[in-house]
């Protein structure tokens, strides 16, 4: 249940933390690497995805070239040899002219670029070529047929018209429809996109067969790329959560061994459903930080770099104009996050008390009904749910701002590249398909970013609750394990005396409930334990347990101060029965045998021996039968007969006994007088007594009041003394 | 984080559900059409960007663009995103906050509906589960009705215009293209019923770690004293590998889910380079409408993982209305009678048998007894023999049969709750007290107290000194942020907060089981003079606690077994005699020695 909410809700990112958490992931790390390495298979491929795109529409659709039209075959040969250095050779089609793939200039150092865009020679326009040898038939037919006519359009050194190498027009209308090359130079075929649109499908196919078999294939490598993207996507999730899962698992058991191990007083101080909540919900944040936080993290980083890689690869400068936009960036993210983790940290607030305020509710409920308070429970439940629903929209409202900033700034940087791309591409020095790459990549750019602002929040909550476990695992234990510093255990045969000297023992500093208890139980003997509410006897048994450590004095079995005693060998020796029976949800025979592997024999014969067998005969299964919850289906005495029967079967030098006050009929009463009886023969036991039966049985009592001992001695001695037993006595006897 | 049983189905499947969510949209309906308004205003101006883009591309492409052309077009993409930007705030407030409020009223309605149900609701249904309620599943329909909302709208409207214009640059090609989307439908059909059973396996095992965890950590006493440490911390660890089982589950669907729709667009975009470089090649399109088609295409990714994203949404959303809605069609067990006045506070039952709601056994059979105003009726018998369940029919925290119980000469159902209820004054077997301070406490029932009526209150259950003693007398707060009361103490505040009210009919169960004997005789002498007067009822397993009552009823396994005076009970020889004799014998008072340190 998380209704527990604690207020350490200003959680920021803490590096130590941090590392102490992924210490739980460091036996999976091979899972993770693997896990990141098909990230970066993933990001590549999500990188290359849009480049195919660019691909197709660069070299194969709009495969296009620009004619330069030299003066002097000197200077043709010599822009030729500009291209070849810049490793882009141009396409030489006669002495004086050049065929430059579009976009080809940017490769050319910055001042002859320039130049030549300047340059006149330079057409404007931007042609399909084809070699000529590759003419398909049935354009070959449309050229034979208008040959004397291709003869004339043959670029003869003539003059250039309007920025255009004149071209011959196709008048006829017999090859109207047909390839009427614009410019036909030495062995290639110059086409702007207009004409050869004129063709027939069949023969674009024939003439263009090439363009559309890479085509093909850049098609089929981008179902691969797909494909590898799928993979790669599914098995870094898989794996990811694999390695978290697992080090969730080992870090709940981590934690729920650690606070077993913790003393009792950590139980007192935390309610339940709190500690609960550390090993169930909070173990979440660690699964939360490898997740989300580390590897999405990482991954958005990456596809972030990647992204701007591409565009220093594609375009530096453009690539550093969208840089530009960073710091904007980041003083954004600053600004509005101060704002956000205030109204958060309200909202966790208010929620918490909305839980609280529930649990309290349903708890209550028939207090609340027979007082009549429902009305005004309902207005006060109604006042908080409405202070969450407004600081809930305080947090809408605030996010409203951030992501709008945020979006102002990408759509600053994309129109950067609208602007800036576009005027290269105007001045040729980009071609369209780097330039729509670009755009792309820079939406690819921004959209990582955007989704590390929304995982703020994840990773502050993920923050506090690795918070609360560093609170859990930092606790030690008050009460602690001599068998660490190899101590001895008790000597066998362990003889079962119990001895109190001087103890003195207080819950909270200041407030003592044992101020000085000793006595002496020798083996074999019982003492019980009776007074007043508060007077300490629980805290006699708590402190004999060793539950708890005396402030000052000892406690001793055998001679032994217990705080030398390994808990092992202690428990061996101790039973203990509490008030309260606590039956766990298993099997009966788990239930009496707890720890110890007993025997099916042995766990009935102390059932048999506190008389549970009867009933226990009488369940579904028996001793295998599977108690419900707290042992729902069964009677107060018959789960105090079982805990007796628990005890029984661990056979202990010593016995430790809280009667427990529930009211029980007559004939179980009668039952578990017996079954105490058994409990106690040949035993040292120390008993918190209700009975007058087993205190009568003890062979000595003690009179507890205000945390001393006020009188001790057997039944008579005490009545013939008429102190304070004797009023207890007499008071409880209806006089 | 509970699994839902222990609640009927309330039928109707997994489609009266998504109706249910639809019909909390439509309570807000006008919000959130204005919210919507906004998202459709922005995404129809989204759609402009790629025109923009396009407009560019192909005056670069054909060569008539401009320098004006160029910085026109940065400059308009500027002042749309801006103007998105601003619209965006718009839907937000309007889609999100409604969402908000939605959760806010339908919380405070499951509040309201759930102080409706009767007792008996409570009893077989864990704090824990009722809790999730509130804090898992009102979030979750929450989550399915705003941003569900919003990713449906939102990714519908893309989905058509994207497809329109796809159509209208060329329809052949936007078909060819199209065709992987429309598997998406299959998709969410397969997925989407998948994911909600491993959703709902999930939250089971959950659960059941939470039960597990609960368990050992509420023995731990049980378990250091018998050195069971390793035992607990197996069973633990078996049942937490269970649940990073299903949890591995939930994420390999996830996994498969998300990056399968990303997959699917992909294949759109190969098809569209076979196709579209076909109509390319062989001049059906240009480049530039190509490019566009592309960048519609690009467009299409995002509502098709928002698809997906509804689909997880509207799962949890739709599994969490179940719950819901199993809670509100459980029936308010206890309405309110006509009757809003009675004479007087004389109890009277009359042949009362009574089993509780769903169950067989009867609880109680046959009680007839007759108590008149002012007069004290004292019951005693073993555990589970019916006595709390008698007083709490009388309370009508549970409904009796018709003709069964009369409170004043009138049958309890007839009356008001109001009625009854304000003129009794109740203090439960377990003392429950809020986390209110001490004062407010013993006010419960009336916040119009006085100081000095709570002090007097207090001074009659012996509570006062120790109230002194806490570090802000009466201001001091009870529970986890203030001091934790001893048992004992708590039950003398449950007196207090009892006798505070003046009330004609007293209601005392088994409420000193915690008190010290000295303590306990005091307040019994205490109580004899303020229940002078009024109506009482002493359930106790203390002889001296009931024996100057007028009536004294032993109950045995539901029945009376015996009835009369102390004396009277005395000369029957049964029970009574029994339970006399023995506390008599053995100072049974010793047994209410409870230790309590706290």
């Amino acid at each position: 249940m998380n209704h527990e909410q604690d207020d350490n809700l200003d959680a920021k990112f803490d590096w130590e933390l941090m590392k102490r958490l992924l210490a739980f992931i460091r036996p999976y790390r091979r899972t993770v690497a693997w896990s990141v390495l098909f990230m970066l298979l993933a990001v590549l491929m999500n990188l290359a995805f849009p480049a195919v795109t660019m691909v197709a529409i660069d070299d194969y659709l709009a495969r296009l070239y620009q004619v330069y039209h030299a003066e002097s075959a000197e200077s043709a040969s010599a822009l030729a040899a500009k291209f070849r250095e810049a490793g882009r050779p141009a396409v030489e089609l006669n002495e004086r002219t050049l065929a430059i793939r579009a976009g080809d200039q940017k490769k050319l150092k910055a001042g002859d670029a320039a130049a030549l865009n300047r340059d006149p020679a330079l057409d404007k326009g931007k042609y399909y070529l084809f070699p000529a040898a590759e003419c398909p038939a049935g354009a070959g037919a449309a050229v034979g047929a208008t040959d004397g006519k291709t003869e004339n359009g043959r670029i003869s050194g003539g003059g250039t018209e309007n920025g255009r190498i004149s071209g011959n027009e196709t008048g006829s209308g017999k090859t109207e429809a047909l390839l009427s090359p614009s410019h036909v130079v030495g062995d290639y075929w110059l086409v702007t996109e207009e004409e050869l649109r004129r063709l027939p499908v069949k023969t674009l196919f024939h003439i263009r067969g090439s363009d559309w078999r890479g085509v093909l294939w850049l098609s089929l490598l981008a179902l691969g790329i797909a494909a590898l993207n799928l993979l790669a996507d599914y098995w870094q999730a898989v794996l990811l959560s694999r390695a978290g899962q697992s080090a969730m698992t080992d870090l709940r058991a981590k934690l729920f061994a650690h606070l077993h191990s913790l003393s009792l007083d950590y139980f007192s101080r935390h309610p339940m459903g709190r500690l609960v909540t550390r090993v169930t919900n909070d173990v979440g944040a660690l699964n939360d930080l490898l997740t989300t936080v580390l590897v999405q993290f990482l991954k958005d980083i990456l596809l972030l770099l990647g992204s701007l890689g591409v565009l220093f690869w594609l375009n530096p400068k453009l690539a550093l104009l969208v840089t530009a936009t960073a710091p904007l960036f980041v003083l954004a993210t600053l600004f509005f996050k101060v704002k956000l983790r205030d109204v958060y940290r309200q909202s966790r607030k208010y929620l918490s008390s909305l839980n609280a305020h529930l649990a309290e509710d349903i708890a209550g409920f028939k207090i609340i009904q027979v007082f009549r308070q429902a009305e005004r429970r309902r207005r006060e439940y109604g006042a908080v749910n409405d202070g969450y629903y407004r600081s809930v929209l305080r947090e809408v409202i605030w996010f409203g701002f951030f992501r709008p900033t945020v979006e102002i700034i990408c759509a600053a940087g994309a129109a950067m590249v609208l602007v800036y791309g576009g005027l290269m591409t105007l001045t040729g020095v980009m071609t369209i398909g780097v330039f729509v790459a670009c755009i792309t990549y820079v939406n690819r750019m921004f959209a990582p970013l955007a989704a590390m602002c929304d995982k703020y929040t994840i990773m502050q909550s993920a923050m506090a609750a690795a918070e609360r476990l560093q609170c859990v695992l930092d606790e030690k234990p008050t009460v602690t394990d001599p068998a660490a510093s190899a101590a001895a255990p008790l000597a066998e045969p362990v003889r079962g005396e119990v001895e109190f000297d001087d103890v003195h023992f207080a819950y909270l500093p200041g407030q003592p409930v044992l101020k000085g208890i000793t006595f002496r139980v020798p083996p074999g003997k019982s003492v019980a334990i009776v007074g007043p509410t508060g007077a300490g006897k629980s805290s006699i048994i708590s402190l004999l347990c060793r539950f708890y450590d005396p402030e000052a004095g000892t406690v001793r079995i055998d001679g032994r101060d217990l705080r030398g005693v390994p808990f092992d060998s202690l428990r061996r020796h101790i039973a203990i029965v509490l008030q309260d029976s606590f039956i766990f949800s298993r099997s009966v025979h788990d239930n009496i045998a707890m720890a110890g592997a007993y025997d099916a024999g042995r766990v009935r014969r102390a059932a048999e021996m506190v008389q549970a067998a009867e009933f226990i005969g009488g369940l579904k299964d028996g001793f295998a039968t599977e108690m419900e919850e707290r042992g729902a289906t069964l009677s107060s005495g018959q789960k105090q007969l079982l805990c007796f029967a628990r005890a029984l079967a661990h056979d202990p030098k010593i016995l430790v006994l809280d009667e427990a006050t529930s009211n029980i009929d007559p004939a179980t009463e009668q039952k578990i007088q017996q079954a105490i009886g058994e409990l106690m023969r040949n035993r040292t036991c120390v008993v918190v007594a209700h009975r007058l039966s087993t205190i009568r049985k003890a062979d000595e009592i003690l009179v507890l009041d205000g945390g001393g001992i006020a009188e001790r001695g057997t039944h008579d001695e005490l009545l013939a003394r008429r102190g304070a037993y004797y009023n207890l006595y007499m008071l409880s006897s209806l006089s | 984080m509970n699994n839902p049983s222990g609640n009927p189905p309330p039928g109707g499947g997994r489609f009266e559900n998504v109706r249910a969510i639809a019909e909390l949209v439509w309570r807000y309906k006008w919000r959130f059409m204005l919210g919507l308004l906004f998202l459709l205003v922005v995404d129809g101006l989204q759609l402009f960007v790629p025109k923009i883009i396009q407009h560019e591309v192909d005056a670069l492409a054909d060569g008539s663009a401009l320098l004006a052309t160029v910085w026109r077009a940065g400059l308009l993409l500027l002042g749309l995103q801006a103007l998105v930007s601003v619209l965006r705030f718009g839907w937000r407030y309007y889609i999100s906050g409604t969402g908000m409020k939605v959760e806010r009223d339908l919380r405070a309605e499951l509040y309201r509906h759930l102080q409706t149900l009767s007792l008996e609701y409570y009893n077989h249904t864990k704090v824990g589960t009722v809790m999730s309620y509130a804090t898992n599943d009102v979030p979750a329909v929450r989550m399915a009705t705003g941003m569900a909302l919003l990713g449906v709208v939102d990714a519908a409207f893309m989905i058509v215009f994207c497809t329109v214009i796809m159509f209208c640059i060329n329809w052949e090609l936007a078909c060819w293209t199209l065709l992987p989307v429309s598997l998406l439908a299959v998709l969410m059909v397969v997925f989407g019923r998948r994911m909600h059973r491993q959703f709902m396996k999930v939250q089971e095992q959950f659960s059941k770690l939470s039960d597990r965890a609960q368990e050992s950590f509420s023995a731990v006493r049980v378990v250091k004293a018998y050195g069971n440490e390793a035992a607990e911390l197996a069973h633990f660890d078996a049942c937490s590998r269970r649940l990073a089982r299903e949890n591995l589950r939930q994420a390999k669907l996830d996994a498969l889910f998300n990056p399968l729709i990303a997959f699917l667009t992909s294949c759109s975009v190969v098809i569209l380079i076979v196709a579209g470089g076909r109509m390319v090649v062989g001049g059906g399109i240009t480049v530039g409408e190509f490019v566009s088609m592309s960048f519609y295409l690009g467009l299409l990714i995002w509502p098709m993982l928002a698809v997906g994203w509804v689909v997880n949404l509207v799962q949890r959303g739709t599994a969490s209305m179940e719950r819901l809605r199993a809670v509100f069609a459980t029936k308010p067990g206890i309405t309110d009678g006509p009757l809003a006045q009675v004479a007087d506070t004389a109890v009277e039952a009359r042949g009362l048998s009574f089993a509780y709601p769903g169950t067989e056994k009867p609880v109680l059979r046959g009680v007839s007894f007759r108590l008149r105003a002012g007069g004290t009726l004292g019951i005693v018998g073993s555990t589970g023999a019916g006595k709390t369940t008698l007083v709490e029919l009388m309370m009508r925290l549970y409904d009796p049969p018709k003709g069964t119980l009369f409170i004043g000469g009138r049958d309890v159902t007839e009356l008001k709750l109001e009625t009854i209820h304000e003129r009794i004054g109740y203090v439960p077997q377990e003392s429950f007290l809020f986390a209110m301070s001490v004062a407010e406490n013993i006010a419960f029932g009336n916040a119009s107290l006085t100081a000095d009526e709570i002090e007097a209150a207090a001074k009659k259950a012996h509570i006062h000194p120790d109230i002194l003693g806490f570090r802000d007398g009466y201001g001091t707060r009870v529970g986890e942020r203030g001091i934790t009361l001893s048992g004992g103490q708590k039950q003398r505040v449950a007196i207090a907060r009892a006798l505070a009210g003046n009330h004609p009919l007293l209601i005392f169960d088994d409420c000193l089981s915690a008190v010290d004997t000295e303590t306990e005789t005091s307040i019994l002498r205490e109580l004899r003079g303020e229940i002078r007067g009024r109506t009482a009822i002493l359930i106790s397993h203390r002889i001296s606690t009931v024996r100057d009552a007028d009536l004294i009823l032993v109950l045995e396994d539901g029945r009376v077994a015996e009835a009369g005076t102390h004396e009277e009970l005395l000369l029957n020889n049964g029970y009574y005699t029994k339970l006399y004799r023995m506390q008599k014998l053995e100072g049974r008072e010793e047994g209410k020695m409870v230790d309590d340190r706290r």
